[in-house]
């Protein structure tokens, strides 16, 4: 019997006291490694492994813990990391999600660690995405940008050429019209298609002369929008663009451009990789986005954000030698994204593959203007993620008018943030 | 005195290690979203008290209704298809046929495997330029169909036969466990009586396998109610809302719009659902195990 109550209290004492013990925030460790949270691709992981052990050479007694985190997941493990009272010190962030953390109180102002003229050279549309009011909370990092990637055998069996340079892009019904010719001549089954998103249905929006907020309110439903988004809409219900695309459950037109059952598709420069990896049958290329009455694209990408921590100086300095342009260049070369330095930006880089390519992106993502950056930034857009990708699914899948998806955004945008 | 303490607390002591754990990971999460679900709270920051507010919301929320009829209509198709597929099977691989285990294998097969990859199969099988069943419908002549894109019906009704699919296997067990706990003198004393196979089996095999009615028909249905995986990876609750369930919508409140207050307020009116189904469950079956 005496056994039984010793294992008993044991036990017990040792459950209450390692719950206990859990629920007891982590001491602060002045000497502690840096925590940095990634996600990406293996060439990326290996890229910014590669950029830390730099650091870590340049500040011999500071060592840098990496996290790789999934993307998918990135938000969860944050917030996990938040709740635990232990958020990373600097963290590699998708340009939209910042704003929401930044009015969550969790990210720190770098200011008071960092010399603000030597941001001169970043892209003045991208270092919006860092900055609310006067606060900067970090530092551009990479960019993404979108162009049109087409079946060039395909286009040579329709007797077709694809413009090279934003200058010659295709307007709008020079654009369709090569889609029906390529289903016409060629017997590709879809001319053109989208991936399922948001980001690449908005330039078509701006293309037209649209905007998505005025003063601050939301404006989606404006003339030059509803009459975008009917002409995108179209270009699907009249059989060019895959429909299916459009669901979650349905085929990516990816899919189908690298099956080549869809003749262009546009999507960004994370797909360089994947492509030449994965499309063996057909020779692809690049071309500019089609334009209507401007030319526009959409612009995102990923700062470096500090985190309010104990070490927002020590995470200041990792997180702009990582945003230097040496070692911005050897990320982006290694891992094919768009720098957000202008100095890079404005030459060639040595990509490992497709340079072409990237310079194309370099040239199109100039036509992304800071105003439209502006009105990307807002917590209430950020929080809006979800809701544009269904109100664009719900018009081009029918289910409502494009005049019907965008009064609802503006309603959605209005309650983004209520809690 | 003292002995008769020791009697009383000994089985106490056992049971201590289990109601700590339970108490720390499943009464104490489950108190504190019930208090969550009266609070405004977007995990950093402090919670704010809204009285009824969360749930006045969700009553107002068309989103929120149809993923509760969504739920109820999963879980009313099916709980029962499962169960009749479920004790179909057991009577059937009940009998002495050749290769018996080899088919229960197959049959349980599913039950093994992970929804998420389950869910991942079907999709492609279902896909509208790809998959394989446009592709036998193609050889009769019938057009394709865009399953999980075009109508929320056929996607819904997709998923549903996934998860029968994949669930009645863990039910054609429990029964076979149970058709093996009846005597075969109450059927054999049945069959002297006159009674046909039917009348057998209607009469004396069904009522004997109520209890197992009972356990399997819970079970399912507290699963159904959990229907989340299968929803996420082929329709991700679309197109637009139409074929969200309510844990799905909890997963969206929570960790896409960071709403905790609201998403605990559908968890309550999940587990009050779950709660009143299965006392009726109970109510309705269990005077005749009893009997």
């Amino acid at each position: 019997m005496r056994v039984v109550w010793t294992i008993g209290s044991l036990t017990a004492f040792a459950l209450v006291a390692s719950a206990l013990l859990g629920c007891l925030a982590p001491r602060d460790d002045p000497n502690r490694p840096l925590r940095l949270v990634w996600f990406g691709s293996a060439d990326e992981e290996t890229a910014i492994r590669s950029c830390v052990a730099s650091f870590e050479e340049v500040h011999p007694g500071v060592a840098v813990e990496v996290q790789m985190v999934e993307w998918g997941r990135f938000n969860e493990k944050i917030m996990t990391m938040l709740l635990g009272r232990r958020p990373p010190d600097v963290s590699r962030m998708s340009v939209q999600w910042c704003p929401r953390y930044e009015s969550l109180g969790a990210l720190a102002d770098i200011r008071p660690h960092f010399d603000t003229e030597s941001l001169e050279d970043f892209d003045p549309a991208r270092l919006v995405s860092c900055r609310a009011g006067e606060k900067l909370f970090g530092f551009p990092h990479t960019s993404i940008g979108l162009l049109v990637f087409i079946n060039r055998d395909l286009f040579r069996a329709a007797g077709l050429s694809a413009p090279s340079s934003v200058s010659e892009a295709w307007a709008w019904e020079e654009f369709a019209s090569d889609a029906r010719t390529l289903q016409r001549v060629a017997g590709v089954q879809y001319g053109w298609g989208v991936f399922r998103g948001w980001f690449p249905v908005v330039p078509f929006l701006y293309q037209h002369g649209g905007w998505l907020l005025r003063d601050g309110e939301p404006d989606f439903a404006n003339a030059a929008n509803v009459e975008a988004l009917t002409w995108f809409v179209k270009q699907h219900t009249d059989g060019i663009a895959p429909t299916s695309s459009w669901a979650a459950g349905g085929d990516p037109a990816e899919t189908l451009f690298i099956r080549g059952d869809c003749g262009m598709v546009i999507t960004g420069n994370w797909r360089v990789v994947s492509f030449g990896r994965q499309i063996t049958d057909f020779e692809w290329g690049v071309a500019p986005l089609p334009r209507d009455v401007r030319r526009a694209t959409n612009s995102g990408g990923e700062n470096l954000v500090v985190f309010n921590t104990d070490r927002v100086e020590g995470a200041t300095q990792l997180a702009a030698f990582l945003t230097a342009p040496e070692q911005m260049e050897h990320y982006c070369t290694q891992s094919m994204f768009l720098p957000t330095r202008r100095s890079l930006l404005s030459r060639e880089l040595p990509y490992q593959q497709r340079p072409e390519a990237m310079a194309l992106f370099a040239q199109q993502s100039l036509d992304f203007e800071p105003a439209w950056a502006q009105e990307q930034s807002t917590p209430q857009f950020a929080a809006l993620d979800s809701a544009l990708v269904r109100q664009f699914e719900l018009a081009t899948l029918g289910h409502q008018t494009p005049r019907e998806s965008l009064e609802a955004l503006n309603h959605e945008y209005r309650q983004a943030l209520i809690p | 005195m003292r002995a008769r303490t020791r009697e009383r607390v000994t089985p106490l002591l056992f049971l201590l290690p289990s109601l700590v754990l339970l108490g720390l990971f499943a009464l104490w999460p489950l108190v504190h979203a019930v208090v969550m679900s009266f609070q405004h709270w977007r995990i950093l920051g402090d919670a704010e008290p809204a009285g009824f507010d969360n749930y006045r919301t969700l009553l107002a929320s068309d989103h929120f209704w149809v993923a509760l009829r969504n739920t109820l209509v999963f879980a009313f198709v099916t709980v029962p298809l499962g169960l009749v597929l479920a004790l179909g099977s057991a009577l059937l691989l009940n009998q002495p046929l050749r290769a018996r285990g080899l088919m229960r294998g197959i049959v349980f097969y599913p039950v093994t495997v992970s929804m998420v990859v389950i869910a991942l199969l079907w999709r492609w099988m279902f896909s509208e330029n790809y998959g394989i069943v446009n592709s036998l419908l193609g050889s009769i002549g019938i057009e394709q169909q865009a399953w999980l894109s075009e109508s929320p019906a056929k996607a819904f009704a997709v998923i549903m036969a996934l998860s029968v699919w994949k669930g009645f296997g863990y039910g054609m067990v429990i029964y076979l466990a149970g058709l093996q706990t009846i005597p075969d003198a109450v059927r054999e004393a049945a069959r002297l009586d006159g009674a046909s196979r039917w009348q057998t089996f209607r009469h004396v095999t069904l009522p004997l396998l109520n209890p197992t009615t009972l356990f399997v028909a819970v079970i399912a249905f507290i699963g159904s109610f959990q229907v989340f995986d299968q929803v996420y990876v082929m329709t991700q609750g679309g197109p637009g809302h139409s074929t969200s369930v309510l844990v799905h919508l909890i997963y969206e409140l929570a960790y896409v719009r960071f709403q905790m207050g609201l998403a605990c307020a559908v968890a309550c009116v999940l587990l009050a659902i779950t709660l009143i189904l299965t006392g009726i469950q109970f109510a309705l079956i269990r005077p005749r195990t009893e009997g």
